[in-house]
């Protein structure tokens, strides 16, 4: 049959390529995108490799041990013989600006997504959900500058705070401010994936506006807004540069917002920042630094993610 | 049976509470939201108004005409150190802020130098008598480690506070905490502030090497001069001292903010603070790298002498607003002068490296996307490793842009120290090496070498070019043979022990493995931050074209890449460009990796090969926070840092325009 068959007029005309050529090219296409699928592994695999390589190299000075490292309550790293690494004031300063940045970001965030999912008019979203994707996307830089000339000397005025120069508030209420969007966009489309049918029972019981939000469709969309809340925790927790600009360069063991504190990444980016030619033991404390970081930020955005996938194929 | 549910411990609130609440919660709902827009006003409109001094008219700070001593003695001879009753004319920068005048040395105690203890602390105190001012002032410079006050390190020390640094209260400590944070180069004295050398650990320095006796470091520390037909200024990078044969041998690096362009002069006055004689050096700035030796006498050296720092005061400057938003994205970053301080390379380096950036991650990160969308397994293995690849990669995302930073660093830019050095590469391509001569007719002069490490012998009869690369012929003399009277002769002639600085000479396609931490490595480090984005971004593009135009193509005898190209990328590319916009926006406005990969350093030019070092202009706003905030003048480096945050916004909003728009355009439904 297929000696005779015709083919239609339309198609008589093009050069149709033979199957082995198209089969070959569908073979080299497909191991081309498998391999740039396959550098995202790598990627993750040598960020690992790396930094527990080096971090092992840490250990293996003389001066620091595992134990130290993992308990100390003093981060002196640039006082030569008599500097010692106890992780716990960089551990503190990070979980003090990410605490301040999620009293901030947590409410205003959830409650803006409620907003835009439940209540807001199609013209006001329109508004709300430009500014809040430019909010997410100005340069940590820029946060970082807005804390220093702005936030600090705003409290200070305003509420009578008395502030250092560097501070944990300012910098974690500007660390609050970028995480917003992300709580926001996240907790929204868990709202969104709430089912109608679930909405319009509730309406048909009697239940107000209110009520519809906050007992239908909030719990159900739960699982998707905790995730959403450990996202922004890591990015919290991830963020260098506003920190590294308004926070300081002390580390200190407290928990007071109102002074100068230095957090894991802080400290990187300030002993990164000019020289790291020299291979001393500061140079591969920022190492040790950064897998206490990454282990850190990698459990809580895992949790997230596993959380909301899980999540994500409840409702489809 | 009781069919009915239990009504019994549900508390039934009246309807108009309810209403009540349910408008209170409404309320606030509204009041939160607006909060979002209220911030974003209040953070641009913060900006703008701390940028407008840089775009409005204002005049050039610096005034004042200075002068400083840079030796004393030397070692042989006259004498060790100033003594008492010397006049030295020194320049102070008591917070941030130049000053200079005629000093007396008035307590040769205090020209001391403690020496390093076991906690590497080193204090060096130099005493001067500002004429003009009448008032003691009190120089310090300390190397300290660790946040410390003076204060306590001087107690720690066991020495007295001195009366008059006290009075004066202008001990000279900066650094952006306060704090005294000074570090140790070389372990011949106490050196620079650590933060300056930092700042201008880069490639545009070059070497000025001048005999001199006794050193005393400090005093170079932040000496500026001026380049003569430009009246632009440079700094002393370091210094260095060095014994040589019974002679003290200084050695300082200084950076030319102007010095990379070719043909440039740069006036170095030195005079001897005894007898006021001058004798000239003139450098000609021909390269990112040059090295002088300081003219000999007949009698032996030039033992000592001071720079004259001149600035020339300039006029209010009347130029329009447009005038001044076009020197502020053209010009060259200044540390010493907001007023004229832009950020030129800066800007360049942000678009080499976006553009490298997207060059890498949009082909790697569509590809990956249409791969895991498109060619789904059917395996079930294989469809758990691709979860596992789809969770790895939502991960990725979330990892801080930091570690991404330490991996480009390590990976790209020292390639795990494997393949040599940075500056020692085990392979390069492209550039051409010399070194670079003084002759003892004062020109500079060229030796090419095909190994950059070791400087050529000078002999007789060896291969040099002049600045401009003519081949001249060299008259090489012994180290102590007199000199020829003939001019021209001595134009082209040299000791066979002169010191040389390596010059490199790059052109665009110069390659070397490692990549060092120039463009190629900060934009594949971009790609890595960004990768996770563009991924999950075309994922969702991809996966809202409905699966029936798939279906149809397929039915039609397509091959899934057939479908792919005709069908899906089509109806998905708006989307995916989308993405692509955002996320290459977050390349440009991301600071933190390139902090750690490229450091804070001064560049002056905009990069010229993928190996040059750059800057970015997140990286410069992070450096300009940093600098202290003066009083005087009408341009502060807080303003120049909110003007250069006023064009990374601009262009990244626009970037969010483009892509707002575009999804805006694509909105409607496919099927």
């Amino acid at each position: 049959m297929s000696e005779t068959t015709q083919l239609p007029k339309a198609l008589m005309k093009r050069k149709l390529k033979p199957l082995k050529w198209v089969r070959a090219r569908e073979w080299v296409i497909k191991s081309g995108l498998l391999s740039a699928t396959l550098f995202s592994i790598v990627i993750t695999v040598s960020i690992v490799c790396l930094l527990f390589s080096e971090t092992v190299r840490f250990f293996q000075f003389d001066r620091v041990s595992v134990g130290d490292f993992l308990t100390g309550t003093t981060w002196s790293p640039t006082l030569g013989a008599g500097g010692q690494f106890g992780i716990w004031p960089l551990v503190c300063g990070t979980l003090l600006i990410a605490g301040i940045a999620m009293i901030v970001a947590l409410p205003l965030g959830l409650i803006t997504a409620i907003f835009l999912s439940e209540y807001a008019p199609r013209k006001l979203r329109n508004v709300l959900k430009p500014v809040l994707e430019v909010l997410a996307g100005v340069p940590t830089v820029v946060y970082g500058f807005f804390a220093l000339t702005f936030i600090t000397p705003f409290l200070q005025n305003t509420f009578g705070i008395q502030l250092e120069y560097f501070n944990a508030l300012s910098a974690g209420i500007a660390v609050g401010i970028l995480c917003i969007p992300t709580v926001s966009s996240l907790s929204e489309d868990a709202l969104q994936a709430v089912p109608r049918r679930l909405r319009e029972a509730a309406y048909g019981l009697g239940g107000t506006k209110f009520d519809v939000a906050t007992k239908v469709v909030v719990p159900a969309a739960l699982s998707g807004i905790i995730s959403a809340f450990l996202l922004a925790i890591a990015r919290a927790v991830g963020e260098t540069m506003i920190v590294s600009i308004a926070a300081g360069a002390t580390p200190r063991l407290t928990l007071d917002p109102r002074v100068e504190i230095q957090t894991m990444t802080g400290y990187i980016t300030n002993t990164a920042k000019g020289d790291v030619s020299n291979f001393g033991i500061e140079y591969f404390s920022i190492y040790a630094v950064a897998f206490a970081l990454f282990v850190m930020t990698l459990i809580v955005t895992l949790v997230g993610n596993l959380i909301r996938l899980k999540f994500q194929e409840a409702y489809e | 049976m009781n069919a009915r549910p239990d009504f019994g411990k549900f508390e039934i609130t009246s309807i108009k509470a309810r209403k009540r609440w349910s408008n209170a919660f409404l309320f606030l709902c509204a009041v939160t939201s607006t909060f979002s827009i209220v911030i974003l006003v209040v953070l641009i409109s913060t900006i703008v108004i701390s940028a407008m001094p840089v775009f409005g008219p204002h005049s050039d700070r610096l005034e004042s005409s200075s002068r400083i001593i840079f030796s004393q003695a030397s070692a042989g001879s006259e004498r060790d150190s100033l003594g008492e009753g010397d006049l030295v004319q020194g320049i102070f920068r008591p917070e941030k802020l130049v000053r200079g005048g005629l000093g007396k040395v008035n307590d040769q105690s205090l020209w001391s130098e403690q020496e390093p203890t076991e906690t590497g602390v080193k204090i060096g105190f130099y005493a001067f008598e500002i004429s003009g001012a009448s008032k003691e002032i009190i120089r310090t410079m300390g190397n300290a480690k660790g946040p410390q006050s003076i204060e306590s390190l001087l107690e720690r020390l066991g020495v007295p506070m001195p009366e008059e640094a006290a009075n004066a209260g202008l001990v000279v400590l900066e650094s952006a905490t306060g704090q005294v944070n000074f570090a140790e180069i070389e372990t011949d004295g106490p050196l620079v502030n650590e933060k300056l050398i930092k700042q201008f650990s880069s490639v545009n320095d070059w070497t000025v090497t001048l005999l001199a006796g006794v050193v005393s470091a400090n005093d170079f520390a932040e000496i500026r001069f001026q380049k003569s037909n430009l009246g632009e200024l440079s700094k002393i990078r370091k210094t260095r001292t060095r014994k040589r044969a019974g002679q003290m041998k200084l050695q300082m690096s200084i950076l030319a903010e102007a010095g990379h362009e070719n043909g440039h002069y740069a006036d170095m006055k030195l005079r001897r603070y005894t007898d006021d004689q001058i004798t000239k050096s003139q450098l000609k700035v021909d390269s990112a790298e040059l090295k002088g030796i300081s003219r000999r006498n007949r009698k032996g050296f030039d033992l000592g002498g001071s720079f004259d720092v001149e600035w020339r005061s300039q006029p209010e400057s009347h130029a329009s607003t447009l005038e001044h938003v076009a020197h502020f994205l053209t010009a060259k970053p200044n540390s010493s002068d907001p007023a004229t301080a832009g950020i030129g390379p800066a800007l360049w380096g942000s678009v080499w490296v976006c553009t490298f950036c997207a060059l890498f991650a949009l082909p790697l990160g569509i590809g990956t996307a249409i791969f895991l969308e498109e060619f789904k397994p059917t395996n079930r293995f294989l469809l758990f490793l691709q979860n596992l690849v789809q969770l790895n990669i939502t991960n990725l995302a979330g990892v801080p842009s930091i570690v991404y930073g330490i991996l480009g660093l390590t990976a790209f830019a020292t390639m795990f120290g494997v393949f040599g050095s940075d500056k020692e590469p085990i392979f390069r391509f492209g550039g051409e090496y010399y070194y670079q001569y003084l002759s003892e007719g004062m020109s500079p002069f060229l030796v090419p070498v095909s190994d950059p490490s070791t400087p050529p012998e000078l002999i007789p009869g060896i291969r040099a070019e002049d600045g401009d690369h003519q081949p001249i012929t060299l008259n090489v003399i012994g180290p102590s043979d007199p000199l020829p009277d003939d001019e021209t002769l001595l134009q082209w002639t040299v000791r066979s022990d002169s010191e040389g600085g390596m010059h490199p000479e790059k052109p665009w396609y110069y390659f070397q493995v490692p990549f060092g931490r120039g463009v190629l490595a900060a934009s594949l480090t971009l790609m890595l931050v960004i990768l996770p984005v563009i991924i999950i971004a075309s994922q969702e593009a991809i996966k809202a074209v409905p699966s029936s135009l798939r279906e149809g193509a397929m039915g039609l005898g397509s091959t899934r890449w057939q479908v792919v190209r005709n069908v899906t990328l089509p109806a998905a590319i708006p989307g995916i460009m989308t993405g692509a916009i955002l996320s290459v926006s977050r390349a440009i406005g991301e600071a933190a990796p390139l902090v750690v990969l490229c450091g804070v350093v001064y560049i002056a030019r905009a990069p010229e090969h993928l190996m040059d070092f750059i800057s970015v202009l997140p990286i410069q706003i992070f450096y300009l926070t940093g600098q202290p905030i003066s009083e005087e003048g009408q341009v502060n480096f807080q303003n120049v840092a909110a003007a250069a945050s006023l064009v990374l916004l601009v262009v990244l909003l626009s970037f969010n325009t483009v892509a707002i728009v575009l999804r805006q355009m694509t909105t409607k439904p496919l099927s």
